[in-house]
């Protein structure tokens, strides 16, 4: 299939960036979307045009590096997927796909659809851990856990940090990505000693990134690659507030 | 206090909870009004059985103030904060699961404002149609009070009056429903037990509201409810 | 090269702890004055770089990632072993020893394993201890599950995603020393040299991957935790950005690097569908319990699936393997799966894949039961390739998976580089020639929270070595090195991509160096790659600036690597006159077909040394001694 892309091109992050549009000839279905990409780079190289940088590593949907906004949807149109776990049979020939980066104020754009989000580990370095020093832990069976609190733990705890609900979000709020994280630590009876310090650290940073707040529009969880539960949001206002009551 | 508005989550919480104080009246203040079904004279007694709380009254509407400012306010600040935190707009950009109206509440909050304003004018200041507001209507018991039955009907005989409320109620409708929803969000509660439940209520008491909103100038435009000439 | 494995002394049972107690303590005042690299993040050297800023050292922690939590150890999908016995049905410290050294094939070090086996129980623990989400029973325990070579249920798990959970764990306390200051983060910088200073490991040199800048850090030891090497094929199930760079920069500044060509190939992959294929994909190989793997009995044998009789079907596991079937082990399938292909009687575009068909077991339980068994993989697979595997047999195809090989390291997991330690997939100690499932995660685990946290301070007691800094000789001369190697690739500016060369050597060690090796093969290949390596220096095209983002720039350094270091593996692999484990040499087989080891001559770690660009490494051998272990051929007939 052959297809016409509309790619945010930018220098660098203080740099003007502009849209650049290019023909993609003989694109095979079977292709994921960043390998149709890498077609892009290979025939831009060829021609001595400076390949599109775009972030990607494990391709299998997992590690959260690969990004992209694909026609105004963060990692495209495929439901509970990433990028690199789209495939170009979701497309038509003749389509015209516009590609454009996570936008928000706390991710700013290093280069192309490269953005910097650091500010996701810096969240986590406030609060997000449980404070387990090597070689002082109980046996692991020492304290059996619910299932079903085990469960959602587990659930909450799929997050891999790729940045869609910052930027689906039309205030660019980090909630989900911040509940998810307090609800997996907070659901455990290994989390409760530092249940409400790590809320309340945790949304402090997050608000000093500059993201924006949570408005319950939830299209968070709709670009979740994970599917993760706006229900995590909830809990994590109730902790906060109980935190902020108690003086934490 | 000043420290609530530096946490995005507090000032949600503050905006949930005066946003809550407004429905709280919006539905208070629907019930009063459909004293006007019940005829002049009930309507009227209401009108100054509410005048004669005195401080009462005050009260209500310094709370009712309060809410208000404290609910503008949080809005305002988180509407720039969240604005400043997308510096760069997107091309394409498409909603995946969230409603219009979700995302349309700092309009639909404006449209409110602006109906407030105007609905005081109208009603409360007496600037607009004027020439109602200083009618008086004798009680059975032979008390003189403000006619305000006359000036709420006569209000709404006016096509344009009615439309504009139809317009604005519509508005509200939408701020409503998605507000009633994300008050419980927000204030923490969410269970896939009781979501749809919520979603249900809000809906269909947001409705219940407008359509009864809606009912007291509808009502005037078919002619149920009419001027009486007065006493 | 001296290979002084420096095996503690004393029945296998109490090395370990005999030798905890013998290292030399650095006391807790001072461990604040020493500073520890530690490169990588992964499951390896987050926990190190936890736990030894736990213990008070400061820690320069470095990933070329965006952020720590991005490392491949983060796809490993199935579980990690250890031996808790909490099912009741036997497992213990020794029979997981015992599982990891015949599983290996007789290759690895038993020491290092036995320790391996003491402390996966205080990993569970650890993680447990740590937030990692579990798998659980109603009654609120940890579930287990089992695992391939072994006979017990010692598998922990977290669904299909216990290496993302295990490294969340670990990333989470190297986030919290990052918080507390004790650790400082490096992220987007790709280490590009070692530095040595009196013949001991100090320092590294790095490319920020954002601002293109070179620079220098100074340390008392450095610890490698970089990762393997499978990325030499190409294609592989590891990520992208996955490369040897890092241990061959060590290995090229003196560091040994051991059995490079034990390599693993996992037999459950998608099929290669087409030439733009970047990566490949792994299913679990827990689809194999249900799943019978076939290919037509006719060559070229075209027709839909469903159009081949049964009696025109051959079930080739079950019929060279009747015991074991279609569970047979990864290399075997694995083998299997190709020479089928190689009698062109593969499936699938390019004739390089093989049936896996779940009829049987649909007729037989239900779609709902598989569905429940393997929804969330038969999902994956259909997003994949757009075929719906209820409906029709899946294509699979064995990928490159782990490598075993690595540089070689003491009993303290330290290199023939004084002071520079390597940890996880980057060395060679644990595993011999096939690493068992669920094996990775725990030593990954092993090495970065029970084992270097005690061996490094032996190290630093004993070392005694002065002050450095940055502005030293060495430092400047390493970064000046590695900024005149980025000018060359950029000012190259010829014909081909990064990605074409890389693709070309891939292709040629999978050929010549992959799931079967033969001597002309890979004399075939040592001979190539050279060429390749030549034309690569003259006609790779790099464009963009250094100084910015530039992928393509940190590709052609990763490929130049790995021209040379494949050429190496294949000297390995060509010297290595035997079978075992990841390494088959076709001449080396039983009538049957089966791998024949050959423990007279090659019970030993073979170590190469460096030598020069384009010369023929030293070998050293490093004998393994067989104490508590009976050699034995493995069979599965």
């Amino acid at each position: 299939m052959n297809l016409t892309l509309h790619i945010w091109r930018q220098e660098n992050t203080t740099a003007e960036g502009r849209f650049s549009t290019y023909r993609v000839e003989e694109i095979s279905p079977d292709m994921s979307f960043l390998e149709m990409l890498d077609v892009l780079n290979e025939r831009l190289i060829n021609k001595g045009e400076v390949p599109v940088e775009f972030e990607h590593d494990c391709r299998e949907g997992i590690c959260g590096t690969c990004s992209l906004m694909v026609n105004g949807v963060p990692h495209g149109p495929e439901k509970g997927t990433t990028t690199c776990q789209l495939h170009m049979r979701k497309f038509k020939d003749g389509d015209e796909i516009t590609i454009e980066p996570w936008r928000a104020k706390a991710f700013p754009v290093l280069k192309d659809l490269v953005v910097d989000r650091s500010a996701f580990d810096r969240i986590i370095q406030k609060g997000g851990y449980i404070s387990a020093n090597t070689g002082n832990a109980p046996d692991g069976n020492a304290i059996p856990i619910p299932k079903p609190d085990a469960d959602w733990a587990f659930e909450a705890a799929a997050c891999i940090g790729c940045g869609a609900c910052v930027a689906a979000c039309k205030n660019a709020s980090a909630s989900l990505f911040v509940a998810a994280k307090v609800t997996h630590l907070g659901l455990l009876p290994q989390g409760q000693p530092e249940r409400y310090l790590r809320v309340t650290a945790m949304v402090e940073q997050m608000d000093q990134e500059g993201f924006g707040s949570c408005t319950n529009t939830y299209d968070c969880e709709g670009a979740c690659p994970k599917q993760i539960s706006v229900r995590n949001i909830a809990r994590m206002n109730r902790d906060y507030l109980k935190a902020k009551i108690m003086g934490n | 206090m000043i420290g609530i508005f530096r946490s995005t989550i507090l000032t949600k919480i503050a905006m949930a909870l005066s946003g809550l104080i407004w429905i709280g009246f919006s539905i208070a203040h629907l019930s009063g009004h459909f004293l006007l079904f019940a005829g002049q004279e009930a309507y009227n007694a209401y009108g100054q059985g509410l005048k004669d709380l005195g401080p009462l009254l005050w009260l209500g509407r310094i709370i009712f103030i309060i809410s208000f400012l404290l609910h503008s306010f949080s809005g305002i600040l988180l509407l720039s904060r969240n604005k400043e935190a997308r510096p760069v707009q997107y091309k394409a950009k498409k909603p995946i699961v969230s409603t219009p109206q979700s995302r349309m509440m700092a309009l639909t909050g404006i449209l409110l404002f602006t109906f407030m304003v105007y609905h005081l004018a109208h009603f409360t200041w007496g600037v607009v149609h004027a020439e109602y507001s200083h009618l008086t209507y004798t009680l059975s018991d032979g008390r003189a009070v403000h006619d305000v039955y006359t000036m709420v009907v006569a209000g709404y005989q006016n096509v344009f009056v009615c439309l504009a409320y139809v317009l604005f109620m519509l508005g509200f409708g939408m701020h409503l429903s998605h507000a009633i929803a994300s008050v419980v969000q927000t204030l923490g509660f969410n269970h896939p037990m009781y979501n749809s439940l919520v979603k249900k209520v809000a809906n269909g008491l947001s409705t219940i509201i407008i359509l009864g909103y809606i009912s007291i100038p509808a009502s005037v435009m078919l002619g149920v409810l009419k001027l009486t000439g007065g006493h | 090269m001296k290979l002084d494995s420096k095996i503690p002394s004393g029945p296998i049972e109490s090395k370990w702890s005999n030798h905890k107690f013998d290292l030399k303590l650095v006391n807790p005042a001072n461990k604040r004055k020493y500073t520890v690299i530690v490169v990588g993040t992964g499951l390896a050297g987050a926990a190190a770089a936890a736990s030894l800023a736990e213990l008070g050292y400061k820690v320069l922690c470095f990933t070329y990632h965006d952020s720590p939590r991005r490392a491949h150890s983060i796809a490993a999908q199935g579980g990690i072993n250890a031996a808790k016995n909490y099912q009741n049905d036997g497992d213990s410290v020794h029979r997981l020893f015992y599982d990891t050294i015949k599983g290996g094939d007789f290759r690895a070090r038993e020491a290092n394993v036995h320790r391996l086996a003491e402390v996966s129980l205080n990993i569970i623990d650890q993680c447990v201890a740590q937030g990692v989400p579990f798998a659980r029973e109603y009654s609120g325990y940890l579930s287990n599950r089992s695992f391939g070579g072994a006979q017990v249920s010692r598998t922990f798990y977290a669904r299909g995603q216990t290496g993302q959970q295990l490294l969340i764990g670990a990333y989470s306390a190297l986030s919290k020393m990052v918080g507390s200051g004790a650790v400082k983060l490096f992220t987007r910088k790709e280490m590009m040299d070692l530095v040595l200073v009196n013949g001991h490991a100090r320092g590294i040199v790095t490319r920020d991957l954002a601002t293109g800048k070179i620079e220098s850090f100074a340390a008392d030891a450095v610890c490698l935790a970089t990762g393997g090497y499978s990325n030499v094929f190409y294609l592989s199930t590891n990520a992208m950005a996955c490369n040897v760079t890092a241990a061959f920069r060590a290995y090229k500044k003196g560091a040994g690097f051991a059995n490079p060509c034990y390599t693993q190939i996992h037999p459950t992959c998608i099929p290669v569908s087409g030439d733009h294929q970047s990566k490949l994909t792994l299913m679990s190989e827990s689809l194999r319990n249900d799943g019978r793997i076939w290919v037509p009995k006719k060559q070229g044998d075209n027709r839909p699936p469903s159009q081949i009789p049964e009696d025109e079907r051959d079930y080739y596991l079950e019929r060279k393997y009747p015991s074991f079937g279609n569970l047979s082990p990864r290399d075997i399938a694995s083998r299997s799966a190709k020479e089928a292909c190689d009698d062109g009687r593969g499936v699938g575009p390019g004739g390089r894949g093989v049936y896996l068909d779940f009829a049987d077991a649909i007729s037989r339980l239900g779609e709902k039961a598989i569905s429940a068994r393997y929804g969330n993989l038969f999902d994956m697979y259909q997003q994949i390739t757009g075929e719906n595997p209820y409906k029709v047999p899946m294509r699979i195809y064995p990928a490159p998976h782990y490598t075993m090989g690595g540089l070689w390291v003491d009993y303290n997991l330290m290199s023939t580089i004084p002071g520079l330690h390597v940890l996880g997939e980057a060395n060679f100690s644990d595993h011999g020639a096939n690493r068992l499932g669920a094996s990775a995660l725990m030593q990954g685990l092993a090495d970065g929270y029970f084992v270097i946290p005690y061996t490094i301070g032996g190290y630093l007691a004993e070392a005694k070595q002065s002050a450095v800094n940055t502005d030293m000789t060495e430092f400047k001369l390493a970064v000046k090195q590695t900024e005149e190697q980025i000018a060359k690739l950029i000012s190259i500016k010829g014909k081909r991509s990064p990605t074409s060369f890389h693709r070309e050597l891939g292709l040629l060690m999978w050929d010549k160096c992959g799931m079967a090796r033969n001597e002309q093969g890979l004399k075939q290949a040592i001979d190539k790659i050279p060429a390749i390596r030549e034309e690569f220096w003259q006609n790779v095209n790099v464009l963009g600036d250094a100084a910015n983002v530039n992928q393509s720039l940190e590709l052609a350094g990763r490929v130049a690597d790995f021209l040379e270091f494949g050429e190496m593996m294949c000297h390995d692999a060509l010297h290595r006159n035997e079978s075992c484990g990841g390494h088959f040499r076709e001449e080396y087989q039983t009538e049957d077909g089966e791998a024949k080891r050959n423990d007279d001559e090659f019970a030993y770690a073979g170590v190469w040394e460096y030598t020069g660009l384009g010369k023929k490494p030293n070998l050293h051998k490093e004998s393994l001694a067989f104490e508590n272990v009976k050699l034995a051929t493995r069979s599965y007939k």
